[in-house]
């Protein structure tokens, strides 16, 4: 078995935790996120007849007055970077979180998530843009931690590129 | 100063009593009008103005309304979050004595919850004095960890966990009694998410570390290494001492693990091994005081039971290594066995050693109606060919094949063969004794051959047979029982021979006497011959031992100048050979 650390990246109320709900049955009560900026799950994978164990760190977002705590991205060997599709802006801050943590950690495979994608009448990210991401070669997937759509796709996703490095 | 300066004289010209009288009026309100203007022009001295009226004026504005502070709210606002972001440690000092307090009671709480998980799943241990306090916890309804604390724990460390340092990974985790934590894994990220939480707000100085966490009844010891960092959940009051145990374990694992450490990418089997668990488990260390003074009388039918238990398995664990002892002796007596190691392996026993093939079956040595299970025995004999002489006599039999007749005896590696038996068998015993470890010589002197005497002699009387003829017949002259007699000696003799590992041959050979043509002669001792093969045939010989030649008159049995020369030489004699097997059948 292969443990590896995930980090999950984003502004405020773009779905972060939702996402890892969805993905995890969590198994402690999350109060402990608000006051130490972080919230911590497993989720054991297989991948193709690998077994990896995704330790996720759900770390509170990047806004204008609370800043990330760097020291959590250590020894992160893979990001997913969460996009509210029903909010543009989300997704600037998500280009400068990944600048951020890889300055900090370096190169780790990492992905983006347009999350909300059940909302698709209220998206109102730019299509060129999410296009943009994607020509620079990063992945790009739609989730929605509403309906559970790509969600668990979006982690094994991750889980193949670190297990692949 | 200005308002000391004399008017100049020709200022105001000649209207000099109207300006002089307006100088002497108003002189002290001039002076004042311009004090008042320097005051409005001059920054210095407005802001001093106005520092003395704000107080007030900020009282009386709050008592009128909000207006001020709504104003001032978006200034304030601003001010503070760029001090936040400029210094944001000193922030953390400022608030630190309100907010600090509040974070922990948070966190311990939130943690509680965790590790209430762990201490249930440790809580499931079910040691004798586990079962004992559980019960009076029921009975008490006081929470079991109360209960464990109350009577003996001085401290246990319930829970070790390896972590790597830079992705706070779980590279490998212990707890006591072998309780499984599913969430080690979890609660290693916690830990160091909490460890880092700390430094980051608390303006701890450099290189310092969170190295105690208190939860509850339990206290986490963090020992901090270059690599990797070792925790260890402790119920109870840990001596100082055991930091260096902690330290200690943590350098040898630095040592041991430097490469697996530093090459680490996220793969924790290269930390599954012994030699791993071993060092961690030097942590896992508890103490505890003497056992609670008074015991509930109820308590005591559950304890009884279990003595008793634990009595009758001391008792059988007794028996059955005395029932080892034993046959470890059984082992070293037996001819053929040698033991070179033995003990208690596993929960059975091992034994290794050496093993004649001719030795006794070790199992076969075991009292199979003791107390030793013979499955619990792992028993590993190398085979080896033993020197003693009952071993060296075994082998010889082995590979000799003695008929029952012959004996063998070893005497200080001389093989001494007694007895009969075929000649064929002395000679190839001879020979392949030799062979035999542990055998330096054969002695064959008393061994004797009663058939190959027989043969011989049976060959001699043979080859002397004479069976006569009359004058010009092919008829012989022999009566039915000397035929009879003939033909059962030649059975014999084929018998004796073929026992003797040979064939024999009969070659009846026909004469005649001189007188007559020599090719009368010849066809007359030939017809003599078949004569006699016929008899002979009718009585039971075998047709395959028996050949004819015909001599005529050129082999004379006797002298051909007398009459009872030439009667002897109308006549049959019979040549005996004897040949090997082989050479018969070709
Ligand atoms: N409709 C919809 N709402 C979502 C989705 N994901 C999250 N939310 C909502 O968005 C809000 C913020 O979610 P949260 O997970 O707390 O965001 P975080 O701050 O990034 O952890 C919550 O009210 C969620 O119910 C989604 O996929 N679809
Ligand atoms: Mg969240």
């Amino acid at each position: 078995m292969i443990r590896k650390k995930i980090c999950m990246l984003g502004a405020f109320a773009v779905g972060k935790t939702s996402l890892v709900e969805r993905f995890v049955k969590s198994l402690f009560n999350a109060r402990y996120q608000t006051s130490l900026g972080v919230k911590i799950d497993k989720k054991p994978l297989a991948i193709d007849g690998r077994l990896l164990e995704l330790i996720l760190w759900d770390l509170a977002g990047e806004d204008e007055f609370v800043s990330l705590r760097l020291p959590y991205l250590r020894g992160a060997a893979g990001l997913l970077l969460v996009v509210d599709g029903t909010r543009p802006e989300t997704l600037d801050t998500a280009l400068a979180l990944r600048d951020k943590a890889l300055a900090e950690i370096g190169e780790v495979p990492f992905a983006f998530l347009i999350n909300k994608a059940d909302l698709t009448e209220g998206w109102l990210i730019d299509p060129r843009d999410i296009d943009r991401l994607v020509a620079r070669g990063w992945t790009v997937l739609e989730t929605s931690a509403k309906t559970g759509r790509g969600v668990e796709e979006a982690f094994i996703a991750l889980g193949k590129e670190m297990l692949d490095e | 100063m200005a308002a000391d300066k004399p008017v100049a004289p020709g200022a105001d010209g000649e209207d000099d009593d109207l300006g002089t009288l307006r100088r002497l009026l108003l002189r002290p309100e001039q002076r004042r009008i311009e004090e008042l203007g320097e005051r409005l022009e001059n920054p210095a001295l407005r802001a001093r103005d106005v520092s003395r009226v704000l107080p007030e004026a900020l009282r009386l504005s709050a008592k009128d309304g909000h207006a001020l502070g709504d104003a001032l709210t978006p200034t304030i606002e601003t001010i503070i979050h760029t001090s936040v972001r400029r210094d944001s440690r000193r922030f953390a000092d400022a608030l630190f004595p309100v907010i600090g307090p509040a974070i922990r009671k948070a966190m311990a709480e939130a943690l509680r919850q965790m590790l209430q998980n762990l201490s249930e799943a440790l809580e499931h241990s079910f040691s004798r004095r586990g079962l004992a306090w559980r019960f009076e916890a029921w009975r008490s309804g006081r929470p079991f960890a109360e209960v464990v604390l109350l009577h003996s724990l001085e401290f246990r460390v319930e829970q070790v966990f390896l972590i790597h340092r830079e992705s706070s990974v779980l590279l490998q985790h212990l707890s006591a009694g072998n309780v499984a934590c599913e969430d080690a894994g979890l609660v290693s990220a916690m830990l160091t998410a909490i460890q880092d939480f700390v430094r980051d707000s608390f303006a701890v100085a450099d290189g310092q570390t969170l190295d105690s966490i208190q939860m509850g009844d339990l206290t986490v010891w963090v020992e901090q290494g270059p690599e990797a960092v070792i925790a260890g959940a402790i119920r109870g009051n840990a001596p100082q001492a055991l930091r260096g145990v902690f330290r200690e374990a943590l350098e040898t694992l630095h040592q041991q693990q430097a490469e697996a450490l530093s090459g680490f990418t996220g793969d924790p089997a290269a930390f599954e091994t012994d030699e791993v668990r071993q060092t961690l488990q030097q942590c896992l260390q508890a103490r505890y005081r003497d056992p609670p003074r008074r015991i509930s009388p109820l308590l005591l039918i559950p304890l009884l039971a279990l003595l008793a238990g634990g009595g009758y398995w001391a008792y059988t664990g007794l028996r059955e290594r005395q029932a080892f002892e034993a046959y470890l002796q059984a082992l070293d007596q037996a001819p053929g066995i040698v033991v070179t190691r033995a003990g208690a392996a596993g929960d059975g026993y091992r034994v290794q050693g050496l093993r004649d093939p001719l030795a006794a079956e070790p199992l076969s040595l075991l009292d199979t109606q003791g107390p030793l299970d013979p499955q619990r025995l792992d028993l590993h004999f190398e085979p080896y060919q033993a020197l003693a002489p009952p071993f060296v006599l075994s082998r010889a039999r082995q590979l000799l094949q003695p008929p029952a007749t012959v004996s063998l005896t070893l005497d200080g590696g001389v093989l001494r063969l007694d007895g009969q038996a075929p000649g064929h068998w002395i000679t190839e015993a001879r020979r392949l004794a030799l062979a035999l470890p542990g055998v330096d010589s054969v002695d064959a002197s008393g061994l004797r051959d009663p058939a190959g005497d027989e043969l011989h002699a049976l060959q001699t009387a043979l080859g002397g047979q004479v069976i006569l003829f009359d004058v010009d017949t092919a008829r012989g002259e022999a009566d039915a029982q000397t035929l009879q007699r003939l033909a059962r000696d030649l059975r014999r003799l084929d018998a004796l021979a073929r026992q003797q590992g040979q064939r024999a041959r009969v070659v009846l050979v026909g004469h005649s006497d001189a007188t007559g043509s020599a090719a009368h002669n010849l066809m007359l001792s030939r017809q003599r011959a078949e004569w006699l093969r016929e008899q002979l045939l009718a009585r039971g010989v075998d047709p395959a031992l028996l050949t004819l030649r015909a001599a005529g008159s050129s082999e004379p049995v006797s002298t051909q100048d007398t009459p009872a020369g030439r009667a002897q030489n109308r006549s049959v004699t019979l040549e005996i050979k004897r040949m090997p097997r082989e050479e018969a059948g070709a």
